[in-house]
């Protein structure tokens, strides 16, 4: 379902030639695709809006940037929920995590707090990367606590799986600035570990 | 229907989540590996700077974007560098075809074409394999 901002584009831009001008990217960051319609969704961090390629739609955000709840706020991390037909947000101004049903007009809180910054298990500072697992739980790179947040489904606590909260290293416990997340197939999980250099990789037991 | 068990031991850093009809134990080594960049160190040949988004084929190698150095490097398992895959190697910042301004993420078709997103230039790049130069596909 496509709000009303959805716009439709000839063959020729849809294959790159000549003029791309027809969508706007303020800041494009993350980019996932919706494994049942193929089409791309991608953040704009400047825009405040979550935006679908080829088709143009905008899909979350689009209210200006901000923490209400029809807004986003720096929004750099996604993922998608093909399960419950879900963009999974993580809002690096808001230092929020929230979930955007498709066709919905607002998010639903997933971890931290609007506007919030914070260090414990319901707030986070500069959350960027955010991926989920197939169970739907939810892990996201909370940056400025030099942590990964592991979030269960349905759960609104976050508990931490790698790092230490606040504390910077370069040992292999330790982050300068996580950037991104990802799991493999056996859920072992991997970090862009941003000053220092490196991707990390943490095995499952 | 199937109830769930969440335990959380924190002496032993350990969270069991229990299903009725499986179990599914999430419980990673806190140390680390590390698997591409030297870590610190190095020239701009083996060096990762800034790394962001990253994602696999299907040969386990890893495809890396290096928002400070303008450029996707690809790391095999083990390897001690990474070979480009696009942008420059030196790391020069471009408005043209053959190159990025903070390029974020990467998405990687099965045939080792890739969209690559590029913040400062506002636009999603489509770099086919092995190719040289990049076509933008949205934005400006």
């Amino acid at each position: 379902m496509l709000n009303k901002s959805a716009r439709s584009y000839s063959i020729a831009q849809f294959l790159g030639a000549g003029s791309t001008g027809g969508i706007a990217l303020g800041g494009p960051s993350a980019i996932v695709r919706d494994p049942s319609t193929g089409e791309f969704y991608i953040s704009t961090s400047n825009q405040g809006q979550i935006i679908s390629y080829p088709s143009g739609a905008i899909v979350a955000g689009g209210n200006t940037s901000g923490n209400t709840i029809t807004q986003l706020k720096s929004p750099i991390g996604l993922t998608y929920d093909d399960y419950k037909k879900a963009l999974i947000i993580s809002n690096y101004g808001g230092h929020s995590l929230v979930q955007w049903l498709l066709g919905a007009k607002h998010w639903t809180p997933i971890n931290g707090l609007a506007g919030i910054t914070g260090a414990s298990s319901s707030l986070l500072d500069g959350p960027i990367g955010i991926t989920i697992d197939p169970m739907g739980n939810i892990y996201c790179a909370d940056s400025n606590n030099h942590r990964v947040q592991l979030i269960l489904n349905g759960q609104s606590e976050a508990i931490t799986i790698a790092g230490v909260t606040g504390m910077t290293g370069s040992n292999s416990t330790l982050f300068n600035l996580p950037y991104w997340v990802k799991l493999d197939n056996q859920l072992n999980l991997y970090v862009a570990d941003k000053l220092n250099y490196r991707i990390q990789k943490f095995l499952r037991y | 229907m199937r109830r769930t068990f969440i335990q959380l031991n924190t002496y032993f850093s350990s969270i069991l989540v229990f299903f009725s009809d499986r179990v599914a134990f999430l419980r990673w080594n806190p140390s680390g590996i590390t698997i591409a960049g030297l870590g610190s160190g190095g020239n701009y040949s083996n060096h990762l700077y800034g790394p962001y988004g990253f994602t696999w084929d299907s040969n386990d190698t890893l495809y890396i974007v290096e928002i400070d150095f303008n450029r996707v490097t690809k790391w095999t398992p083990g390897a001690p560098r990474g070979t480009l895959v696009a942008g420059q190697a030196n790391g020069m910042i471009t408005n043209a075809s053959n190159g990025f301004q903070y390029p974020v993420d990467i998405f990687l078709e099965s045939n080792g074409d890739m969209y690559i997103t590029n913040r400062m230039n506002s636009r999603l790049q489509f770099w086919a394999n092995g190719a040289s130069v990049g076509t933008t596909v949205a934005g400006s």
